[in-house]
């Protein structure tokens, strides 16, 4: 978990991690390679930023088998339908992405994490604009995939109720 | 492999369907010059059709750059261009889907209402089949070009100008060989020396540029 200040650099240490960005001094390194180029690493991390990564002129249901269907995976709408309703979007399944609200936008880019089920989530303040009883929803999702053995960096402003042996801290400045 | 790269063409089909108004940009570019030019310069047919290859070429030229700017935009601002990096698929040939649909949105309206352009500026008969294999073989390049100097600019607000000083330079082999090859046609000359030069340009490219979009969109990323 990642926290500090507005400015400190906590999206850029993220954007590193992802590989968007090179870091001006040090390496990151995955099973002791750079991470830059490294095929297996790139498909293993899913990143939710603080823009959403989704389609505005797209279905809620569209952003979804689109986004599937990029990572070379066989949409399967059954599925998809699920995590839809899971995410709470379900009543908005056919609406542009556009019309929703900021909170349903970021629901849905979360719902992407529960799609694409990669060992590595790099979140950037994923609970911005999200309300209390989805952020318990979202909490246990996070529970759920650090059992599974799945790593996760996040920053954030709110405390997350993550156990607490299965957290390391970092604090920028 | 092939699926996401058929997939990503799919979308922004699909997207640009659903911003269809956006679409008509470049025909009606192509409309507005072929009405407006005989009456601001001469209606004289002879004198038309002589100027009509180079005329049709900057107008296609001119119509490609316009429809430029906003390939990556979009895709920036709404950040799912830090998606594609992500994906398990090579990234350059994601965003080859991406010029190619582009391609299909701009480049086909264009190779469709040329022909009607060329009639309407008088350009003799013969040099028409010429001038649609010229904008079926140059158009490509256009937009895999223009994709590089998109690239480059697209975490710039009004990148725009900056794109055509960019890009322009690197235009003009395409328009000196299209415009020759439909001149060369309209005096009776052969013109495949000129279908070479663009047929081996768009192979370059085809090759080269995915490449340079993927390595100026990391650039423009970090």
């Amino acid at each position: 978990m990642v926290k500090g200040s507005n400015g400190s650099g906590k999206t850029s240490l993220l954007r590193i991690i992802c590989g968007f960005s090179q870091p001006a001094a040090g390496r990151v390194t995955w099973c002791s390679e750079p991470i830059y180029g490294h095929e297996n690493y790139r498909q293993q991390v899913s990143y939710v930023g603080h823009q959403s990564g989704v389609k505005p002129d797209l279905t809620v249901l569209e952003n979804l088998v689109f986004m599937q269907r990029l990572a070379g995976e066989n949409s399967k709408e059954p599925e998809i339908k699920e995590i839809v309703r899971a995410a709470g979007l379900f009543g908005q399944r056919n609406m542009m992405t556009g019309k929703l609200s900021a909170g349903q936008r970021r629901r849905l880019a979360l719902a992407k994490l529960m799609l694409q089920q990669r060992t590595i989530w790099v979140l950037d303040e994923p609970l911005t604009a999200l309300d209390k009883e989805f952020i318990g929803r979202f909490e246990q999702v996070l529970k759920d995939h650090l059992e599974n053995e799945g790593i996760l960096v996040v920053t954030t402003h709110r405390e997350l109720k993550i156990p607490e042996h299965r957290v390391k801290r970092i604090g920028l400045s | 492999m092939l699926d996401a790269f058929f997939s990503i063409i799919q979308r922004d089909l699909l997207l640009a369907y659903r911003r269809r108004a956006d679409l008509m940009n470049p025909v009606l570019f192509y409309v507005i010059v072929a009405t407006l030019f005989p009456l601001g310069v001469s209606p004289d047919a002879e004198f038309l059709g002589r100027l009509a290859p180079g005329l049709v070429w900057v107008t296609t030229l001119l119509a490609a750059l316009i429809s430029m700017e906003s390939i990556f935009r979009q895709d920036f601002e709404d950040g799912s261009i830090e998606q594609l990096l992500l994906n398990p698929h090579p990234f350059s040939l994601l965003i080859l889907g991406k010029v190619v649909a582009h391609w299909l949105i701009t480049g086909v309206p264009m190779l469709l209402i040329v022909p009607v352009m060329a009639m309407l500026l008088h350009m003799p008969v013969q040099a028409v089949p010429v001038l649609w294999i010229t904008i079926l073989l140059g158009t490509p390049i256009l937009s895999l070009i223009g994709a590089i100097g998109a690239a480059l600019t697209a975490g710039f607000r009004g990148g725009g100008v900056l794109l055509g000083l960019l890009v322009l330079p690197l235009y003009v082999p395409v328009l000196i060989f299209a415009s020759s090859a439909v001149s060369a046609a309209a005096d009776g000359l052969a013109v495949s020396g000129q279908l070479a030069m663009l047929g081996s340009g768009l192979i370059l490219a085809l090759v080269l540029a995915p490449l340079a979009i993927s390595a100026s969109l990391k650039i423009s990323m970090s």
